[in-house]
């Protein structure tokens, strides 16, 4: 069951279309999971037309008009289909943003291993800010205890993985501020894949592995 | 944002009926009568597209306007009513009633082609689309509690901005009509994040337009 959505301020934003893309398509693999926050959303769209319903300008548009009937002719009738194709070599139901970003089957990316339970493949999302990534998480794994130097933001998309602060499902949408530090473990019985967001790289809080801290940088892609 | 300029501004529908009053008179007819008119555009029907964009091109053309950053937003504001207008014509046969109003959908379109416009016109790569980022999402509606909701959303909406404060009212319409994350919408009012957040947070609430994720009536 999910327990940990996106709170109201990012779904408006989402609803209004103020996300940055890495963002949006966080929440977008959230609402993939979450009926209520689908709900939620076609509400806040619905407002965001009674807005644009409000929002009007005087001028004439008769000009524009004649223009735009004149472009009719000239665009084909059956729009493409615009979002990327499904996904079915993963062995998940792959949100429809994220499609986009996936290769037909995990192989096709490049994974780094991370210690033994932890390895990452780095997305390319068009984003300037934002590094996205897979994380996978092997069943039973310990990633170890780090900080953040920004927002961390995970959506669980297969699995379940638990830390200081509660435990997470498939679904779960959870935001890691600075200063939250946490050592995510896996579920015994299954492999944990998460979506994730950062802003500004990850701080090990361990004495043993702070040496890495300078080293580790993200890559927004 | 008052009474008064939604009544200078309301436009006879098709039915020939200003929109207030239909749904104020008829409680039981809550679709948006512009849904008939998507179907119609649907057969290649030209006057009805002009009836639709004579409605719809200035509220388009006033969201386009209202996006911060862009050079000249005149211009803009007309590239995107255009924009819209032509994606509404190409997809009219995609238009389900059933998932949401002609005026939601409209709205979504107009979000979507605002976002790949600005991307395009600021040099971004083109990777994520809007229409990656906002997918048709899976009917929900045989939740009958839903449904009863939306439905009684759409026919109190407007009565209910009517009726904010003017402070909920302006930051709502920087986010959804300007297009400004609840962070930019602070900085612009020289607000603290906070005060942003609650005061969307209340209009939300107050329209029942936020209901708390898992609430059961």
């Amino acid at each position: 069951m999910i327990r940990h959505h996106p709170d109201i301020a990012w779904l408006t934003d989402y609803a209004a279309g103020t996300l940055p893309e890495a963002h949006a398509v966080a929440v977008q693999a959230h609402l993939h999971f979450c009926r209520d926050c689908r709900a939620q959303v076609r509400r806040l769209e619905k407002l965001g037309s009674q807005l644009l319903e409000q929002s009007v300008d005087g001028g004439n548009t008769e000009a524009l008009l004649e223009q735009t009937l004149a472009c009719l002719d000239k665009v084909p009738a059956a729009p493409q289909q615009a979002t990327a194709p499904a996904k079915t070599g993963w062995d998940f139901k792959v949100p429809t943003g994220l499609s986009r970003l996936l290769p037909d089957a995990p192989e096709q990316l490049s994974w780094k291993a991370l210690g033994r339970s932890l390895k990452i493949s780095r997305l390319v999302a068009g984003s300037d800010k934002h590094e996205v990534a897979l994380h996978h998480i092997r069943a039973g794994g310990k990633v170890a205890r780090h900080d953040h130097g920004g927002n961390e933001l995970t959506v669980v998309l297969k699995g379940s993985f638990s830390d200081q602060l509660g435990q997470y499902e498939a679904g779960d949408f959870i935001i890691r501020d600075k200063g939250e530090a946490h050592s995510p473990n896996a579920a015994e019985h299954e492999d944990c894949l998460c979506l994730t967001v950062v802003d500004a790289p990850v701080r090990f809080t361990h004495p043993l592995l702070r040496i890495f801290n300078p080293m580790l940088k993200i890559h927004p892609a | 944002m008052s009474a008064l300029r939604k009544r200078l501004t309301a436009t006879p529908t098709p039915q020939g009926h200003a929109k207030g009053q239909l749904l104020d008179s008829c409680p039981l007819e809550q679709q948006d009568p512009w849904n008939q008119t998507l179907a119609t555009i649907a057969t290649g029907d030209r006057a009805a597209f002009a009836d639709l964009f004579r409605h719809f091109a200035p509220r388009l053309r006033a969201f386009g306007a209202a996006t911060p950053m862009v050079d000249s937003p005149s211009a803009f504001g007309d590239e995107l009513a255009q924009d819209v207008m032509i994606s509404v014509w190409q997809k009219a046969s995609m238009f389900d009633p059933g998932k949401a109003s002609a005026t939601t959908w409209i709205f979504s379109i107009a979000r979507n082609r605002r976002i790949d416009l600005l991307r395009k016109r600021n040099r971004r790569p083109e990777v994520l689309m809007a229409d990656d980022m906002f997918p048709d999402m899976p009917d929900d509606s045989a939740d009958p509690f839903t449904l009863t909701q939306e439905e009684r959303l759409g026919s109190h909406l407007q009565d209910m901005l009517d009726t904010l404060p003017a402070e909920q009212a302006e930051v709502l319409n920087h986010v959804y009509v300007e297009g400004k994350t609840h962070s930019e919408v602070a900085e612009e009012l020289g607000l603290p994040l906070g005060t942003v957040k609650s005061r969307i947070r209340l209009a939300l609430q107050k329209m029942k337009v936020d209901i708390e994720a898992g609430w059961q009536p």
